[in-house]
């Protein structure tokens, strides 16, 4: 049984953890400036070569799908790293004795971590629209919230099933890029999926990734009809679904491997 | 002198033993790793064919771009596959490494060497010269040249890292927090997806003591040809590799002493 009193001391202790190093903090809020400005003369100057739209997407459009991005990307944990070093470590042993989930307390304890963080890369999203008009509104805002919340979901369940490799062999980074690749590829952070052929468009469809990143963003952008939004929604849930009913055999079974191991 | 370079070159070849052993061993991961090159390679095709296709005056072709592209991966993927050394020092764990009778920064590089990003960066090196014929580069030029561009950024990464680190000695998070701020990794992540030339000015001028910049350069005037233009980068890069390194070795044993001097 999950004891919610547990995690919420767990995020207490990762929100404490942000805040210890006043340093990084500072870097923590400066790198996202950065970045998104000069992420927005690249793209201006892409777009001063004589376009209006590239991929069906504006300058601003691009601008705000890039700082989307970044917030979804602030809720996105490496349960894979964590995992193989509390398996290497043997610490997972204490977790299963005092019966929590180790993801539940990682994600937690991150949540809590990232806080501080979603809120100034939030506060930076808010400050640049006031420079650069940027397409959201207030319902695009509220549709936008169980998307982010499947998308976090989606992310973590998969991860940790590819975490959970580890009680078998031992490393499992590798494993964990190669997701990354190819999620960061398929969910269109590389670019908008809008920039690839229909073709391949229509398959990404039915396809968990692009609701781990595209998806969300162009539901807050405003930029799909409400019977797509409908589609996705439904093949976000049934992708949901299926990683999280897999999970939990596998999951014990890891555990039960891992004890067998001597821990 | 030679006494000493001989017992370096020996610990060097000791280290890459020992990794080469540990790569072995966890055979999966290093299939995986490989694997995984095959398919970021495949897929950064693809990407770069969809950005020129959205993009075609770009001012590069397909094959151009993912070269240039390739080229920055390769280059540091040779140095970059090793954990930051910052946290050693708030857990202590440096001062294993300080007792030690050998340079404290070659030391940890050795120990903590990336053998899997070399051999990948290899293996790239290899990928990129036959890419290179397609657009006509000679092959061994495109060899050449990543060469020196490894060693060249290698020095100047290496430098920058020793010197930031240095700064840890006196406040911890300093060292990081300098780095962090200088944002080289963004930096070199906006370098790998866009040609450099559409860089605002003051942020070119800015990275200019960066190995991305370099090393950005070093393709697209690799793909011109510009032959002037590839030894000025270079020896400018060397050059600064070569200052910074001077001065993270002046910042180090001033810092330490410090360090030192609280009982580490």
């Amino acid at each position: 049984m999950i004891n919610p009193k547990y995690y919420l001391k767990f995020y207490s202790i990762g929100l404490r953890n942000s805040l210890e190093y006043k340093m990084v903090v500072i870097s923590g809020i400066l790198n996202p400036i950065i970045g998104t400005i000069v992420f927005t003369f690249i793209w201006a100057a892409i777009y001063n070569l004589g376009y209006t739209t590239i991929g069906s997407f504006t300058l601003n459009e691009m601008i705000f799908y890039y700082l989307t991005g970044m917030i979804i990307g602030m809720f996105y944990v490496d349960m894979a790293g964590y995992f193989q070093e509390e398996v290497m470590s043997g610490h997972l042993l204490q977790h299963t004795i005092r019966n929590i989930n180790p993801f539940l307390r990682r994600y937690f304890s991150f949540l809590g971590f990232q806080t501080f963080w979603i809120i100034t890369t939030i506060l930076i999203v808010i400050i640049f629209s006031v420079f650069v008009s940027l397409p959201v509104t207030l319902l695009g805002i509220i549709l936008f919230i169980p998307f982010l919340i499947i998308a976090v979901a989606l992310r973590t369940v998969i991860s940790s099933l590819i975490a959970l490799l580890t009680v078998k062999t031992q490393r499992i980074m590798s494993i964990m890029q190669a997701f990354n690749t190819l999620n960061g590829f398929l969910a269109g952070m590389w670019l908008p999926l809008t920039f690839f052929p229909p073709a391949y468009q229509s398959v990404f469809y039915y396809l968990p990734f692009q609701y781990m990143y595209f998806f969300p963003n162009m539901v807050l952008a405003g930029k799909i009809t409400s019977t797509q939004m409908l589609i996705g929604f439904l093949f976000a849930m049934i992708w949901l679904v299926f990683f999280i009913i897999i999970f939990g055999p596998l999951y014990k079974k890891a555990i039960k491997y891992f004890e067998a191991q001597g821990g | 002198m030679f006494d000493r370079l001989r017992f370096n070159l020996r610990l060097l070849k000791e280290y890459v033993k020992i990794h080469l052993k540990n790569m072995i061993e966890y055979k999966i991961d290093f299939i995986v790793f490989i694997s995984l090159e095959i398919l970021y390679l495949v897929l950064s095709y693809f990407f770069i064919d969809f950005f020129v296709k959205a993009i075609p005056n770009i001012g590069l072709t397909t094959l151009e771009f993912y070269f240039y592209s390739q080229l920055l991966d390769c280059i540091f993927m040779f140095f970059l596959n090793y954990p930051s050394f910052y946290y050693l020092i708030p857990s202590g764990q440096m001062d294993v490494h300080l007792i030690k009778p050998v340079n404290v920064i070659y030391h940890l590089f050795l120990r903590y060497l990336g053998i899997k990003g070399i051999v990948g960066s290899l293996l790239k090196s290899i990928f990129l010269t036959i890419l290179g014929v397609y657009i006509g580069i000679n092959p061994i030029a495109t060899l050449i040249i990543i060469g020196f561009g490894i060693i060249c950024s290698t020095i100047l990464f290496q430098s920058i890292y020793y010197l930031t680190t240095s700064l840890e000695f006196i406040k911890l998070e300093m060292g990081r927090f300098v780095f962090d701020v200088l944002n080289e990794r963004q930096l070199r992540q906006f370098a790998n997806k866009f040609p450099i030339y559409f860089f605002p000015r003051i942020v070119l001028a800015y990275m200019s003591f960066m190995p991305a910049y370099y090393v950005a350069n070093l393709g697209l005037n690799l793909i011109k040809t510009n032959v002037y233009a590839i030894i000025s980068l270079l020896l400018i890069e060397l050059a600064l590799g070569i200052f910074f390194f001077y001065l993270a070795q002046l910042a180090w044993k001033h810092t330490l002493k410090k360090y030192e001097g609280f009982g580490g």
